[in-house]
């Protein structure tokens, strides 16, 4: 039975703001987080995430509710009687150390006597391609040099759950995308949980078993990365992943357990414009003559010249801008409930011209699934993992 | 859209001093600035080290005026070693240097943790206090030791102690006094260090199983030491230096290197003073050169070790 | 207890704080009250001390004789703070200029002979500036550039050339600390705007580097109010500070009181200007 790492049962934090105000940084969050899983904690600057993390770790005290690492109701515990480690966004490297003595800190400070902790100081740099830096000083090793020692110092302890907190953020581009990389099968080949702080959706969605997104102090959504994006169940989720098209629309019925696709949902008809449905997948909640959104993604829209339409829902309108960006085009169509929708195609072919150009009357047409509705108040609820 | 005119991408050419256009009398004008600082700064310079050159090549004259150099002797170096008094005093210099040192490295380290790790009431009372002794003039410091010290009976005679067959006179009312200013001189120096450690690291080695006392004496403290060191040495030198305070606090016939000196200029000036001089020069540029070496670590400029 | 201690933060807040309280309330803030006592006091027949509350020690210190060397102290710190200005800032920045390499050099190059001695600095200038025997009037007049030895020592000269030798560092580092921290972008933003050289100084460098000044300023101002060593050596016996006039009281005259009175009154005046300096730079902050 596939046991529970971390567990976050209805935990809150407040912080005394600067002008003598409280901050709610973290509002009522519910985590389950299973044994083994590569589980990233996404949102914007200042979400919660973040603390939520220092949380887990130790380094903070949630002002509401209970936190749960393997079972363990953690309590006032401090960070150095938690089993769990963190790789910090800096490294936070002892500078006054060398490689070895960082590496082996933690079972120095665990009293694991000398020839044990050579054995495991050798199999971590190992596990870390950092064999040979025993003797070197932080100072000495390149960004991505520190960033693997810190990994290395952390695992060593064979912690229940590893934290880390944007520890790519300091790397430049090619190098973050490699480490996004070895630090996916790492997780994979030692198979300790990670829980993951990164403000890059596409590090998330990469990397991640699961993805918890949060705003606000709330967490949103927690999902799979196809959950996520194919079926955001708020706004700012759909909002914060990706791109996305928004229509807006009054719905006019709600089919229940429909099959669309050999998919079985609940389908809302939302009337966007005059004479122009669409059919979306609809949340919980959702009944007729509310207002809602429906979003769907640039990707998944078909654009085609005149009336012909290939997918279920379909809008005309007229392309008003179009860009080449190389691998595809995209085009900005106008439709005729007064929207602006941006279309993304593929470029399958060589184009040396593009297929359409701007005043050209064209027809879109979407999917059903992948087509979201939802409500604006949307926000306020919290997702159960 | 509202039409945007571009600025041109030089000055625009007004109309300046005839014959010569914008760019190039602006360019002669920094030049002659570049070159006019130069100069103020070689002025500078030599203004700095002229008294300390001449020092140190007088304290090599033949005759005993200061007034010409009559030719190259050594004489007053010997003289000096034979100056019994003289040599005590050195000796009294270090002593109480090193013990005020020591008392006020320890005591002003704690009270930069405290004043940096921790709030509590009476903090900002503290640190005015902490501000004071630097404030207030050695003058002003001297003479309030010295009625302290005698209105409590405390008195100035130094401890006679026996160690080892040896004797040893401890002018405790110097010490007293020179640890009174320089606890605080420390204090903020370690401080600056202190304010500027990455709080990450503390966080690290909790997160590596290290409890708080662990955590101080294996992270926090050694990274201290730079700081700690700067603050001891400055103690030290400003001990060694002290004049005013010393001479102030110190019992009859207690000398210290700076009193003595102070004796001897009023009984006369002759190249023997320089030769002290000389002498206690490179000593201290030979302790700071030490002090440099032990900070190979960091990368500290100078200004950040000044107050 | 030690679950005491780290329950309460406080606790070990004070813990460390109590060595340096201790010792600084028993042998700085005690004598400082004492001697805040002694300038209300008598001076007894023999120069003992007789304990009243007589205000007196405060009228004498306007009388003429002693606070026209107060206001000539005053002059004095005065002039060299200005000095120390006029000759430090251009200083600061011409090794603000240099290369980074190059800056730590001349730093260290100048506090070297702010490492020596002040006692052994002021003497060296003491055998320069001498009128009969000092070495720059005799080679002056051994050259025949001079017929008559110029009046460099034992005047207000002499006390404020020492006082600016000994305390331009002290002015130096910070405008140098100001005008590092300068975003050299500004100074190209302002010249892509069209001010010429004087004015890129004057609009942008100077107001931004005016903390760093009155920093010096402060730092060069009081110790040279307080000064006692430079006038005694250089002053010739002739020019006093109140350093000296001080000094006097207690080793001369024998009158505590009347020196504890000046004493009081001169950290009184330093006192008020470091207030005001903190309150400007905090307001300025918030």
């Amino acid at each position: 039975m596939a046991k529970v790492a971390v567990e976050l049962r209805n935990v809150s934090k407040l912080f005394p703001g600067p002008g003598g105000e409280e901050v709610l940084a973290v509002d009522r969050i519910q985590l389950n987080i299973p044994d083994g899983e590569f589980f990233s904690l996404l949102g914007p600057s200042g979400c919660g995430k973040t603390t939520t993390l220092r949380m887990i770790g130790g380094f903070e005290m949630p002002t509401e509710g209970e936190i749960y690492i393997d079972g363990q109701f953690q309590g006032y515990t401090p960070a150095y009687r938690r089993p769990v480690n963190t790789v910090f966004q800096n490294y936070a490297l002892f500078p006054h150390m060398t490689i070895y003595e960082n590496v082996a800190f933690g079972l120095e400070m665990q009293k694991v006597p000398k020839e044990e902790t050579e054995r495991r100081v050798a199999e971590a740099l190992e596990l870390v391609q950092m064999t040979g830096m025993e003797s070197r000083k932080p100072d000495q090793l390149s960004g991505g040099q520190q960033q693997r020692i810190a990994l290395a110092r952390a695992l060593i302890n064979h912690p229940k759950v590893l934290l880390l907190d944007e520890p790519l953020g300091a790397l430049d581009f090619k190098l973050r995308k490699a480490m996004q990389f070895e630090l996916k099968e790492l997780q994979e080949r030692v198979g300790i949980t990670f829980v993951y702080v990164t403000h890059d959706q596409e590090e998330a969605l990469t990397m991640s078993d699961r993805i918890g997104v949060m705003n606000e102090g709330l967490l949103l959504q927690v999902g799979s990365a196809q959950e996520i994006y194919e079926a955001p169940e708020s706004r700012f989720v759909a909002d914060f992943i990706g791109e996305t098209n928004y229509l807006e629309g009054q719905v006019a019925e709600v089919r229940e357990n429909a099959v669309i696709d050999d998919y079985q949902a609940d389908v809302a008809e939302v009337v966007v414009g005059p004479g122009e449905r669409i059919l979306a997948i609809s949340s919980p909640g959702i009944h007729p003559g509310q207002q809602v959104t429906v979003a769907f993604r640039p990707e998944k829209v078909r654009i085609n010249a005149g009336a012909r339409a290939q997918e279920a829902n379909r809008c005309p309108g007229k392309v008003t801008d179009v860009v080449y960006v190389g691998s595809l085009t995209s085009y900005q169509v106008r439709l005729s409930t007064g929207t602006d929708v941006m279309v993304r195609q593929q470029n399958t072919r060589a184009t040396f011209d593009t297929a359409f150009h701007p005043g050209d009357e064209v027809t879109l047409s979407w999917p059903v699934v992948g087509c979201q509705a939802f409500s604006e108040d949307r926000q306020g609820e919290e997702a159960v993992a | 859209m509202a039409t945007v005119t571009s600025p041109p991408t030089t000055a625009p050419p007004e109309t300046l001093r005839e014959g010569v256009t914008f760019p190039q009398w602006d360019k002669i004008k920094a030049r002659i600035g570049d070159y006019l600082l130069m100069l103020h700064g070689l002025l500078m310079y030599g203004f700095l080290y002229l008294p300390i050159v001449i020092l140190v090549v007088f304290s090599f004259n033949k005759s005993k005026f200061l007034s010409e150099f009559t030719g190259f002797s050594i004489s007053w170096y010997g003289e000096l070693l034979r100056d019994q008094q003289t040599i005590i005093a050195v000796w009294n210099s270090l002593f109480v240097a090193l013990v005020s040192t020591i008392i006020s490295t320890v005591i002003g380290t704690l009270a930069a943790i405290a004043m940096e790790r921790y709030t509590f009431r009476g903090k900002l009372a503290m640190d005015a206090l902490l501000y004071l002794p630097v404030i207030i003039p050695d003058i002003a410091m001297a003479i309030m030791l010295l009625v302290f010290f005698n209105l409590s009976g405390i008195g100035f005679t130094p401890w006679e102690l026996r160690i080892a067959g040896l004797r040893l006179a401890v002018p405790y009312s110097v010490i007293i006094a020179h640890v009174s200013f320089n606890i605080s001189f420390v204090a903020i120096i370690v401080r600056a260090r202190l304010a500027g450690m990455d709080r990450t690291l503390e966080e690290a080695a909790q997160d590596l199983y290290a409890n708080p006392w662990r955590t101080f004496y294996r992270v926090t403290l050694p990274m201290m030491m730079p700081g700690i060191i700067a603050g001891a040495f400055l103690a030290f030198t400003l001990s060694l230096d002290d004049f005013v305070i010393t001479f102030f606090t110190s019992g009859a016939g207690f000398n210290t290197l700076t009193v003595r000196v102070f004796g001897l200029v009023k009984k006369g000036v002759t190249p023997k003073i320089n030769a002290i001089s000389t002498i206690m020069l490179f000593a201290t540029l030979g302790l700071v050169a030490l002090s440099r070496l032990f900070q190979k670590g960091g990368d500290r400029s100078p200004v950040e070790l000044e107050i | 207890m030690i679950t005491a201690l780290r329950k309460r933060p406080e606790l070990q807040g004070w813990l460390f704080a109590f060595p340096a309280a201790a010792f600084l309330l028993v042998f700085f803030l005690v004598p400082f009250f004492i001697v805040v006592g002694y300038s209300f006091a008598e001076r007894g027949t023999y120069g003992g001390v007789v304990w009243s509350f007589n205000p007196g020690n405060y009228a004498r210190v306007f009388d003429p004789l002693y606070f026209n060397t107060f206001l000539r102290s005053v002059y004095i710190a005065g002039a060299t703070t200005v000095i120390c200005f006029l000759l430090g800032y251009p200083l600061a920045y011409f090794i603000a200029m240099r290369s980074p390499e190059r800056r730590n050099t001349l730093l260290l190059a100048l506090m070297i002979p702010f490492w020596t001695n002040f006692l052994i600095r002021t003497y060296a200038w003491l055998t320069l500036l001498r009128t009969n025997t000092g070495l720059i009037n005799v080679t002056l007049l051994n050259l025949g550039l001079i017929s008559e030895p110029l009046p460099l020592f034992g005047n207000d000269f002499a006390i404020i050339l020492g006082l600016v030798y000994g305390w331009l560092p002290d002015m130096v580092l910070p405008c140098f600390a100001a005008i590092t921290r300068l975003d050299r972008s500004l100074l190209e933003a302002a010249s892509d705007l069209y001010a010429r050289g004087s004015q890129v100084f004057t609009r942008v460098v100077w107001p931004l580097t005016l903390p760093g000044v009155v920093a010096g300023s402060i730092l060069v101002f009081i110790p040279s109010l307080g000064a006692f060593i430079t006038p005694a050596l250089l002053g010739g016996g002739r020019s006093l500070m109140i350093g000296n006039v001080i000094n006097n009281q207690f080793l001369a005259a024998h009158d505590w009181p009347f020196g504890a009175a000046l004493s009081t009154g001169m950290i009184s005046i330093m006192l008020v200007i470091t207030l005001i300096y903190f309150r400007t730079v905090r307001e300025e902050a918030s």
